[in-house]
């Protein structure tokens, strides 16, 4: 008995855990920034464990079917793209999510790294400041795991938040969360036929069918304007003679991911959505007519959470100027990709003042599902330009390591959604790759402090750079001096 | 024979390929980056830059050779 009731109050009593291990680094979650974090530290010889509150590694990757592995393709990443290639389960821009978590299990295993699926991180251990271990549970009961470095690659920032970090979360002006998604997949489907149509060129053709739709009846309500993406699962027709996609256009908005309540609701709304959607698809889009809906994600789709507040917080204004850092560890090429929080469609353009005016900033141009207050034609850059001025943006976006370093507590790092960064930042550092990336960089980090033993906020940065570059990371390099040869 | 290059092969839209190419010959569609062949100066850049390795180039014969198959 650990819980009573007295006099009405419901006490739970204080109890001694066991604890499972002492280790050098401790990743929580196995998404992939936690498997780049998890795989880079056992690589460097740490004694390495991972926990994965789920069943399998991959996270959204695996489980929640996004099935895109965008980005920067190097080190850990590209590693793994390569061992996916090797069972024809990637191509195009595509995966096939059931031998990516095979891949991701056999790469983690064969490392040598400790791994636990299952299992929850729901308390932080800590001693003066400093971060000593995770508090975690499954089947077993609550259990203490030690480690002398920790990851927070939960996604949402869990141990950060539990251990005291000061967190961000939602959009500045109004608290909101970026809308979030349940992924479905449907089989029987004549890629090639889709392919042939108009609908397969570009998104406005999609944009113009569900209005049809929704007008004649066809879709019952408006869930998306657009279609986010569709992805063609690679390696299927070998095997059934019709190919597999995967898509994302099932989206709940004004969510709360942080509040199970609020993800039940997000759930249950996704599948019932996801069945609106394939009946819709099989009816009006060429190619679909024998379609059939295999599964949805059984991981939500969640964009946003929690950000922790690192030692230094990524500017929106950073990110469109592809700011560059002298502690630089990860690139991303993506834009503002912020999926509408409250209405249909998603908004590729942030508000910003630049030089005493309000300018309506995107990285790439005219983009996205809504256009700034004053119309597509006041879009700017991240210098102000507009017009025929405009220019996208030149390099891609750097995030430095002081964004995955918590500014309060030692022994801690982040990678993954809730690296420190504001709203509209994070949103493009958000892809799959990138995440990978990033969790290379803090496992790396977290094997040289310990190696030096010092905290990971204080350690020579130029010497991770060093490693990561040797370790094939891409952090400018290559692709800077490639860009200076074009350019000769 | 000049060399053709086409992206046909895991483009992880990194856009590596946009920003190395000095003729500003890459554009996304359909969510993939692509080179328009009327700009392309067939330097070559883009191919030896690509990130995914996703870029394929034509030899004297004109049969593709992707770059992740050639060592």
């Amino acid at each position: 008995m650990s819980t009573t009731v007295t006099e009405g109050r419901i006490i739970e009593t204080a109890r001694e855990l066991s604890c499972i291990g002492e280790y050098d680094v401790l990743v929580i979650g196995g998404g992939m920034a936690g498997f780049g974090a998890a795989l880079a530290a056992q690589r460097m010889g740490c004694r390495t464990l991972l926990v994965e509150r789920e069943s399998s590694l991959g996270g959204l990757a695996t489980i929640g079917l996004v099935n895109i592995p965008l980005d920067f393709a190097a080190g850990i990443s590209k590693e793994m793209l390569a061992n996916l290639d090797a069972v024809n389960g990637h191509w195009h821009r595509n995966s096939d999510p059931e031998k990516h978590k095979l891949i991701l299990d056999r790469m983690i295993s064969g490392s040598g790294c400790d791994l636990l699926l299952v299992s929850h991180a729901v308390d932080a251990i800590v001693e003066h400041g400093v971060l000593r271990g995770v508090v975690i549970e499954s089947k077993t009961g609550r259990e203490a795991v030690l480690a002398k470095r920790v990851i927070d690659a939960s996604g949402d920032a869990d141990v950060a938040y539990f251990a005291g970090c000061e967190v961000m979360k939602g959009r500045a002006s109004d608290g909101k969360h970026q809308a979030c998604s349940v992924e479905f997949r449907l089989g029987g489907v004549d890629w090639d036929k889709y392919n042939s149509t108009e609908l397969k060129k570009d998104d406005p053709q999609w944009v113009k069918l569900i209005e049809r739709s929704v007008a004649s009846g066809d879709m019952p309500y408006m869930i998306d304007n657009h279609l986010n993406w569709v992805t063609h699962v690679p390696g299927r027709p070998e095997h059934c003679g019709m190919d597999e996609i995967s898509m994302c256009f099932a989206h709940s908005r004004n969510c709360k991911p942080l509040e199970a309540r609020d993800l039940t609701r997000m759930y249950l709304e996704g599948r019932e959505q996801s069945d609106i959607l394939w009946r819709f698809i099989k009816k009006c889009v060429p190619g679909f007519e024998r379609s059939y809906l295999i599964d949805t994600g059984t991981l939500l789709g969640v964009r946003e959470s929690r950000r922790v507040v690192g030692e230094y917080v990524l500017t929106t204004l950073d990110f469109a100027r592809a700011q560059t850092f002298d502690d630089t560890v990860c690139l991303t090429g993506h834009h503002y990709d912020l999926h509408n929080p409250d209405g249909p469609g998603n908004i590729k353009w942030a508000e910003l003042v630049i030089d005493g005016k309000t300018r309506y900033v995107s990285t790439h141009g005219k983009s996205g599902s809504w256009p700034p207050p004053g119309g597509w034609d006041v879009i700017s850059d991240g210098f102000g330009r507009t017009g025929d001025a405009f220019q996208r943006k030149a390099m891609p976006s750097s995030i430095p390591y002081r964004c995955l370093v918590p500014a309060k507590i030692d022994n801690l790092l982040v990678a993954g959604r809730c690296l420190s960064t504001e709203f509209m930042a994070q949103a493009g550092c958000r892809l799959v790759l990138t995440c990978c990336n990033m969790g290379q960089a803090v496992g790396t980090a977290a094997a040289i402090s310990l190696q030096q033993n010092i905290a990971p906020r204080k350690i020579d940065v130029k010497e991770l750079q060093t490693r990561l570059i040797a370790d094939g990371c891409e952090l400018g390099q290559s692709h800077f001096q490639q860009m200076m040869k074009g350019r000769a | 024979m000049r060399k053709t290059y086409v992206i046909d092969r895991g483009c992880t839209l990194c856009d590596a390929c946009f920003w190395a190419c000095p003729e500003k010959a890459i554009y996304e569609s359909g969510g993939c980056c692509h080179i328009d062949q009327e700009k392309c100066s067939h330097c070559g850049v883009c191919y030896k830059g690509c990130a995914s390795e996703a870029i394929s180039v034509t030899k004297a014969e004109g049969t593709l050779t992707h770059k992740g198959e050639r060592s």
